[in-house]
């Protein structure tokens, strides 16, 4: 059996249900750093779903969506510590958010707290305009944080390291997956300094396609990834209006 | 089990991304709209994984809550947006079920019923293509087979309650499983 073949068979059992607790929180951790991994869930989810679409529907209580709008309204409400816009001190508001990220994911499963990371980084972005979006690149105990800032009029998108040690002998890579580069990921570069922002300019990608596409950045052996595609443990986001 | 829909989705897939796109603005007519379509279906959904009202109903709450924050992330290329949310529904349910101890099957009369609760009338006129397919590939598998996926597909049965259920070791349960899956990929793919 090689890596993929089992790479396959994990996605099948966790889509089919069949994985215990610690199993489980492993691969939704794991989906969020390996993309092979994130698209062979997907594909065993198609496979299956007609059986779940097919099953009898059972209609729930009256009043559950009521209490569901209760809900909504009370995230809404929750106080944010709201700022000025520039970057340094979001920079910093972000490096807290991770830290206390980082203890919560150690509590709770990765897959909520890095829910809750993305909604709380949400709320302390300031709308550049309405055209400015944000993609979070979550953290874990190995992995680095960035957060990626795209204005999709200039199509100039900015990457910001919140927490990303600087690995000797190692750099790191920015991937995109979109409807125009196919379903392969497709190199946007290397990040000149793990440090400082990069700013690159994507002339090339329309705005919609932009707006959709994948994000990643992987760690690669300097001058970046031999093979064409990301060969290191990879980190992935996609775009979310910054005006919540 | 009760209070069966009197009816299925009825709203077109097309319609549902266009709610979805809706409700990635905030709309709030659109998201009671998906709610209206969609709520019986991932409440079934949930309910077989639970077996248990309250605990169905306070997961059902909490993935419209995901859907309302995450619609943005739904791309229409990957999965349909039944698939969509159907997979967040069986993936919640999923996670409590599994940090629960394991009911013993006495405490779960409905669990069997799993196996047949086939598409009701009503929905097999909308049977898709994708279930015809899927279920010409299951009715390759062994008997028993074909059961065992949909216990742990449709009731969330974990490998421990298989193995107890068929009088076989986890092992054994497990290789099945993975063989199953694959012959059904395979299956699937001519």
């Amino acid at each position: 059996m090689n890596e993929h073949d089992d790479i396959d068979a994990v996605a099948a059992e966790y889509v089919l249900g069949t994985l215990d607790a610690s199993e489980r929180a492993s691969v939704a951790a794991r989906r969020h750093r390996e993309l092979r991994l994130d698209a062979a869930i997907v594909d065993w989810e198609r496979r299956l779903a007609p059986l779940a679409e097919a099953s009898a529907a059972i209609a729930p209580p009256p009043g559950l969506f009521q209490k569901i709008e209760a809900r909504l309204r009370t995230a809404g409400d929750r106080p944010s510590a709201r700022s000025g816009p520039e970057a340094g001190n979001l920079v910093k508001q972000l490096e807290t958010r991770v830290t206390r990220w980082r203890r919560t994911a150690i509590a709770s499963s990765l897959i909520a707290a890095s829910l809750a990371f993305l909604v709380a980084a949400r709320e302390t972005l300031v709308p550049r305009s309405p055209q400015s979006f944000v993609a979070v690149f979550q953290k874990d105990d190995v992995l680095p944080a960035f957060l990626l800032s795209i204005d999709l009029v200039s199509r100039e998108l900015t990457i910001r390291p919140v927490a990303a040690p600087q690995q000797p002998g190692k750099t790191y890579q920015l991937w995109i997956v979109s409807e125009q580069t196919g379903p392969k990921p497709h190199s946007l570069g290397l990040l000149a300094d793990a440090l400082e922002p990069t700013r690159k300019t994507l002339a090339s990608f329309e705005p919609a396609v932009l707006r959709r596409a994948t994000f990643g950045i992987s760690v690669e052996p300097a001058g970046g990834s031999p093979t064409g595609t990301p060969t290191g443990q990879a980190l992935h986001g996609k775009l979310h209006p910054a005006a919540p | 089990m009760t209070s069966v829909s009197p009816r299925p989705v009825s709203t077109t897939p097309a319609d549902l991304v266009g709610l979805l796109r809706r409700v990635t603005d905030k709309d709030k007519a659109a998201f009671e709209a998906l709610y209206t379509a969609t709520s019986a279906k991932l409440f079934g959904i949930i309910l077989r994984i639970l077996s248990r009202r309250d605990l169905a109903e306070e997961i059902l709450q909490e993935v419209f809550v995901t859907i309302w924050q995450h619609a943005g992330d739904y791309e229409p290329k990957r999965a349909s947006p039944v698939s969509w949310m159907a997979a967040i529904a069986r993936n919640r349910a999923l996670d409590e079920v599994r940090r629960k101890r394991p009911l013993a099957l006495d405490d779960m009369p409905e669990a069997l019923q799993v196996v047949d609760s086939g598409p009701s009338a009503s929905d097999i006129v909308e049977q898709s293509d994708d279930y015809r397919r899927l279920e010409r590939c299951l009715g390759s598998l062994d008997a028993e087979k074909r059961e065992i996926v949909k216990l742990a597909y449709l009731g969330g049965w974990s490998r421990e309650q298989l193995a107890a259920h068929y009088g076989q070791p986890v092992p054994t349960i497990k290789t099945w499983l993975r063989r199953s899956l694959m012959q059904l990929k395979d299956c699937l793919k001519s």
